[in-house]
């Protein structure tokens, strides 16, 4: 059994369905993140491991222990808001003495206590400061000090990051990242960030309209999405619509053979493939004279070329259809808008959806 | 912004300061008048309406009632709303258009009507509270609902109370800890507000406490009315006399919570 569980679990506000037939399994230490689109329920899930809000059927465990009843005070369950909802009466130092007040913890050890979260959280010598007095980075280095404090066993973040501005964002993304290390507490953050997703947990849950599409590490869930969904929201994806001839295993793109991976195609006619553009490469068309009956080539003219720094992005108009490519560094350099061009790709770089309709 | 815009502004102030302070200064200075009515300026200064009033003990009496009136409906509509109000923010967000409803009720009733059907209602009914001053107590707290709940409501929810509320028990809080070192000290100003406003409601209240209960329990209005049928000038003192004394209550409370919770 795992630490933290949450077992057929649903949820209703009025007649709006917000969390259908959810299961989700966290393990001790490890570092969640509940990723997916605005209103898919997420912040919903996180109220209800904390107490705050009570699902309509289904458990919550926590060390194999049923939780579902428990109210919030009894959890050991910390949130942090996605507002921080600091304490504006009390200094930085009576925030983050909070929970250990409420448990009526003698005066010493709660002054040794939140010295050391202020060193953890990097705040050393503003705990006589009110909240009003910070900054939104120093803000939400409370509202993480104050949740940790108590020692919960487990800790829930609510876009923690969408406050700040891009750069403290970056900043203390890495520090979360090593603050639940050292702690090696068990983290359950929501973001609809999926680059953010991606680079700070140990495993991803995409979710979208109360469901979970898919859980794994963020290399399984960028690399091997399971369907449409997942391919298309965590990061960025060409999808090319092919057909098949007969029974084979050559489709085609318009009218460009493609080759793809070993599989099983339950007689499917119509395919979406998905690539990522960083897998594909583009070519002179001289380049490959003689290989033009070869698969996987695609044919086009360059119509958009955007600088983002370390890639360069090419929008490749082949038979009437956008093909993204990212090209990185200076190997972009040689590559103008209205240059023809060759797109080829491997075929293990493809992930096949079957059922080529619209999403 | 442009000079032209800031000087209709200007003006704007000092029409709005004029037209305020206009009455009162007359008032105050009909107050302290020998006598005023044949010239522009009073023609002599004295403070012996202020020394009749202080020293008639119908007054103090009145002054008395007034009081007891404000101080039960403040303390009555705060205990009632506040806790309502935050668990129906907290558990169910529905509940609340009701409670607002409700208490916009008083808003929307003819303070005269409220007062007949009151006393036409406990007239007929065996329960004994016709023309008593609780009957009148209970009656005002029902005019001060809107207030407070207005002025928490809104102190509520610019602070974000509930998110507040939420952090603090999951960290282990239980609702009394909670209550008294985050909801108070930062509702503390909304609860103030709404008790001034009830103040300053109950002290000018007239209909009710003269339909309800008269003369035999009379209020500061009720006061301010009969002395007002005899002399014009003490009336002008005791309306002086009261609104010095809302503003120093107001001035006293602001203070004292600026000073206990250090919020503005
Ligand atoms: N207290 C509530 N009352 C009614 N509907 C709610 C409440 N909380 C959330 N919802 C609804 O539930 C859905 C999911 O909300 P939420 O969990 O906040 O999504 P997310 O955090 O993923 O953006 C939304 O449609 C939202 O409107
Ligand atoms: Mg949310």
């Amino acid at each position: 059994m795992a630490y933290l569980e949450m077992e057929s679990v649903e949820k209703s506000f009025a007649k709006n369905r917000v969390l259908t037939h959810f299961n989700l399994s966290i393990e001790k230490g490890e570092f969640t993140t509940l990723v997916g689109p605005s209103g898919c329920g997420k912040t919903t899930t996180l109220r209800i491991l904390a107490g705050l809000e009570r699902p309509d059927r289904g458990t919550i465990s926590l060390e194999g222990v049923p939780i579902t009843d428990w109210p919030p005070q009894r959890r050991q369950i910390s949130m942090v808001f996605q507002s921080y909802a600091l304490f504006p009466n009390l200094t930085v130092f009576g925030n983050i003495a909070f929970g250990l007040w409420a448990k009526r913890i003698d005066r010493l050890t709660v002054e040794r206590e939140v010295m050391n979260l202020l060193d953890i959280v990097g705040l050393k010598g503003l705990e006589n400061r009110f909240p009003h007095e910070l900054s939104g980075g120093q803000q939400q280095r409370v509202a993480l000090a104050r949740a940790l404090a108590p020692r919960p066993k487990v800790l829930l973040l609510d876009e923690p990051l969408s406050a700040v501005d891009a750069v403290v964002r970056l900043r203390l993304r890495e520090e979360l990242k090593r603050i639940q290390r050292e702690l090696g507490i068990t983290t359950v953050m929501v973001t609809h960030d999926q680059e953010e997703a991606l680079s700070i947990s140990d495993r991803v849950v995409v979710m979208n309209g109360g469901r979970i599409e898919q859980v794994g590490t963020p290399v399984e869930i960028y690399r091997h999405p399971v369907n449409r969904f997942v391919a298309q929201f965590i990061g960025f994806s060409n999808a090319l619509r092919v057909e098949r001839k007969g029974d084979s295993q050559e489709v085609f793109f318009h009218h460009y053979p493609i080759n793809l991976p070993p599989l099983s195609l339950n007689g499917e006619k119509r395919l979406t493939l998905y690539v990522r553009p960083e897998t594909l490469r583009l070519h002179r068309p001289h380049e490959l004279r003689g290989r033009e009956y070869d698969t996987n080539l695609l044919p086009g003219i360059i119509r958009l070329r955007a600088f983002y720094g370390a890639i360069t992005r090419f929008e490749v108009m082949v038979n009437g259809e956008i093909i993204w490519v990212d090209v990185p560094g200076h190997e972009a350099d040689s590559w103008q808008e209205g240059d023809e061009v060759v797109v080829s790709f491997s075929p293990q770089e493809v992930r096949i959806i079957t059922g080529g309709g619209e999403q | 912004m442009g000079f032209g815009v800031e000087l209709v502004l200007v003006l704007a102030l000092i029409f709005m300061l004029i037209y305020i302070l206009f009455p009162v200064g007359a008032m105050i200075l009909f107050s302290v008048a020998t006598r005023w009515d044949r010239t522009v300026w009073p023609e002599g200064y004295t403070l012996s309406a202020y020394s009749t009033l202080f020293r008639d003990r119908e007054f103090w009496i009145a002054l008395y009632h007034s009081t007891v009136l404000a101080l039960t409906a403040i303390a009555l509509s705060a205990f009632l709303i506040v806790p309502a109000l935050l668990t129906a923010e907290l558990t169910l967000p529905r509940v609340k258009k009701f409670i607002e409803a409700f208490s916009l009720a008083p808003f929307v009733i003819p303070s005269v009507l409220f007062a007949l059907g009151l006393v036409e209602t406990y007239a007929s009914l065996p329960i004994p509270l016709y023309g008593t001053p609780v009957l009148l107590t209970l009656a005002n707290t029902v005019l001060a609902f809107p207030l407070m709940y207005r002025s928490v409501e809104n102190k509520m929810h610019t602070i974000g109370l509930a998110k507040m509320v939420e952090s603090a028990i999951t960290l282990g809080a239980r609702m009394p800890f909670v209550t008294y070192r985050v909801i108070l000290p930062n509702l503390w100003s909304g609860i103030v507000n709404g008790s001034l406003l009830i103040l300053s409601m109950v002290l000018s209240e007239f209909a009710l406490a003269n339909l309800m209960v008269g003369g035999s329990w009379p209020t500061l209005s009720v006061y301010l009315y009969s002395v007002m049928r005899v002399d014009g000038q003490a009336a002008s003192v005791l309306s002086v006399v009261s609104f010095t004394f809302t503003w120093l209550l107001t001035s006293l409370v602001t203070v004292g919570g600026v000073r206990r919770y250090g919020l503005s």
